[in-house]
């Protein structure tokens, strides 16, 4: 019998392990395994000029053609290589819905394999609806900070983004960040008193090397090779916390239900019985409400769901057409906040450098005839950037995920509201040079944020059935508690991760002195 | 799999003004196990487009704008998809040099000739749909 067993070692599973150190702890996983990739050893455009590079950018399974008749899926995980974090493992549950696209994992790390790397703190207002106060997660940040490693600066977003404790030195810009980044320093004020912030990202990439890890060498490799070593995955941490004997990781379980005993819990994986003081479940959002409805066996209980509604747009600078590619470099280049009058609460925006996409990804899109679009991969696409913009989400009644008899996922999800910042914020972003139109505005389609949350929102006082308090105990349970985004009663725009990983580390932290204290 | 092949090489002198390497147009064949929504009409309609020997790249133009999901603006991807990951295509999707003026030049004349290509698109488009 272990101390605590925590299910999943994503964000949240890693660093409620992480916070459980001292105590006997077994981590339960689906665990698949991602691919080395040894032959990715060089930059992008160095390899694309040298050698075929078929296997490893477009696949066997020609996994790259996915957007061309499978709809829309980010290029973060459609390449060959990083396409297994989202591949479902024989007997994982289906998720039945025809209006939310939702991404799960079952690789050890889970989606933060191929995630955004993108670092914020929510602040008090952030935790508008949550039990918490940033106080209490403070502490947190702090400590998942130095585990993670991460870059950024001190600049015009310092009042978004809180404490700049143990940053290191932000990644080089590309030639787009640095144009964009130059121009509205010129122009500062006037974008501020617009409510336009726009400065560089905190992210989990390092500029230095950092506990053997080492920095990022900008070889443009972010949408095809898996965890390289600059960008954090949480499989780090679980894999060092095996190494140290800190946890017993048990790759190969696919958890189907659990139960709480007079004195623990037991927890069914494929045929076999683990039995633990504690039960931490932390397999995602979408997951963990679906094993808590299983192992109801509740199939009539509809849970709250939230995303964070997000838009793309192209950006376009005149002035770099004909100008070459940036070879090196990391796509992550800036970050924006829209904060004032236009919207009720401040807005989230990151713009990236497209050099890091297939061409093929992209030059479709313009309206050109074939050999057009060749000459616009050539000339236009080095002075273009991505302009992604998250809206914060909040429970709706048509939104809701629940259960069938099999124990597949439904999910329910009405068009979220219309954005509609877009336009103004595009407006803006012309006086640094940068054009676009709201025309060219994307949305996401439900479930294209990847940041998911609610089903089991954590209040100061749970009443209902499937709440949970403050430290993510489980309503009517005793021992069950919930370490992930299940837990969040809404989402800020902000990136969620690094505040599941701060909360899941205070609910494991948490745990292991309550352990303490009974014996 | 010979229609592939065949198909191969003249959506590939079509974008890239050059005859295919066996080794793309044997991709692009393979690549077909990626495409599954194809019908057996837009087959015919292949079938038809290589065999009356028209301006594939004018169809594209005009087929994209109006009906991007067009079977041949699909198979013109999944081209550009494979030939891409080769390196003698570096030159075709990449510049490494600074050509301001070779730029805006060529993508001058690439706007008047996809208004050219767009017309003449839509004439072919009407005429194959005419049974």
């Amino acid at each position: 019998m272990h101390d605590a067993i925590v299910v999943g070692s994503g964000a949240a599973g890693a660093f409620a392990a992480y916070g459980l150190r001292g105590a006997k702890t077994l981590v339960l996983d689906a665990g698949m395994p991602l691919a080395e990739a040894p032959t990715l050893d060089a930059n992008l455009y160095d390899l694309r000029k040298s050698r075929d590079v078929f296997h490893e950018t477009v696949g066997e399974r020609f996994e790259s053609l996915h957007s061309i008749e499978g709809g829309e899926l980010s290029p973060k995980v459609k390449a060959p290589l990083l396409r297994p974090v989202i591949e479902r493992p024989p007997g994982a549950p289906d998720i039945i819905s025809s209006s939310f696209s939702a991404l799960l994992s079952y690789t050890t790390g889970g989606l933060a394999n191929a995630w955004g790397a993108q670092v914020y703190r929510f602040d008090d207002a952030d935790l508008r609806g949550f039990p918490l106060r940033a106080a209490d997660l403070d502490p947190f940040y702090d400590e998942v900070a130095q585990q993670v490693g991460i870059s950024g600066a001190e600049d015009d977003l310092a009042r978004f983004h809180g404490s700049a404790r143990g940053l290191q030195p932000p990644l080089d810009l590309a030639a787009v960040g640095r144009d964009l980044l130059e121009a509205y320093s010129l122009r500062a004020d006037e974008f501020r008193r617009e409510g336009l912030f726009i400065g560089r990202p905190r992210l989990a990439v390092l500029s230095r090397d950092h506990a053997g890890r080492k920095a990022c060498a900008y070889e443009n490799l972010e949408f095809f090779k898996p965890r390289q070593g600059a960008v954090y995955s949480p499989a780090f941490t679980i894999e060092e916390l095996a190494r140290r004997g800190e946890v017993d990781y048990a790759p190969g379980h696919l958890v189907e239900s659990y139960r709480e005993t007079e004195d623990g819990v037991e927890v069914l994986a494929q045929g076999e019985t683990f039995r633990a003081r504690r039960l931490i479940l932390c397999l995602g959002a979408l997951n963990t409400a679906r094993l808590v409805l299983r192992a109801n066996g509740d199939t009539e209980s509809r849970l709250p769901l939230v995303e964070n509604p997000c838009s793309f747009a192209p950006l376009i600078s005149l002035r770099r057409i004909g100008m070459p590619v940036e070879q090196r470099s990391f796509y992550a280049q800036l970050n924006l906040f829209c904060s004032g009058p236009l919207w009720p609460e401040p807005l989230v925006g990151m713009i990236y450098a497209v050099d890091g996409l297939l061409r093929s990804d992209l030059l479709f899109n313009f309206p050109l005839s074939v050999r057009g679009c060749l000459a616009a991969s050539r000339y236009v696409l080095p002075a273009m950037a991505l302009l992604q913009l998250f809206y914060p989400g909040d429970p709706r009644p048509e939104n809701s995920l629940s259960i069938d008899g099999k124990g597949n996922l439904v999910l329910r999800y009405a068009a979220p509201p219309p954005c509609g910042a877009e336009a103004k914020i595009l407006g803006l972003l012309r006086r640094t040079g940068w054009r676009s139109d709201a025309k060219f505005v994307r949305p996401s389609k439900p479930g294209g944020s990847v940041h998911y949350a609610g089903p089991l929102p954590m209040r100061e006082r749970p009443g209902e059935r499937y709440e949970t308090d403050r430290d993510g105990l489980l309503a009517g349970t005793k021992r069950t508690h919930v370490g992930d985004a299940a837990s969040f009663p809404r989402l800020p725009a902000k990136n969620l991760t690094f505040t599941i990983m701060a909360n899941a580390l205070r609910i494991g932290r948490l745990v292991r002195a309550q352990l303490s204290e009974s014996g | 799999m010979d229609e592939l092949l065949r198909e191969a090489a003249t959506l590939h002198r079509a974008a890239f003004d050059r005859e295919v390497p066996e080794e793309v147009a044997r991709r692009y064949a393979a690549a077909h196990r990626a495409l599954s929504r194809i019908t057996d009409a837009e087959r015919a309609w292949m079938k038809r487009a290589l065999d009356e020997d028209l301006d594939l790249e004018a169809l594209e133009a005009a087929a994209r704008r109006d009906r991007p999901d067009h079977v041949l603006c699909r198979k013109f991807k999944a081209l550009l998809y494979v030939a891409e990951a080769s390196p003698e295509y570096y030159a075709d999707f990449v510049s490494d040099e600074p050509r301001r003026f070779q730029a805006f030049l060529s993508l001058m004349g690439h706007g008047v000739r996809t208004l050219f290509k767009r017309l003449k698109g839509r004439a072919l488009l009407r005429r194959l749909e005419t049974p």
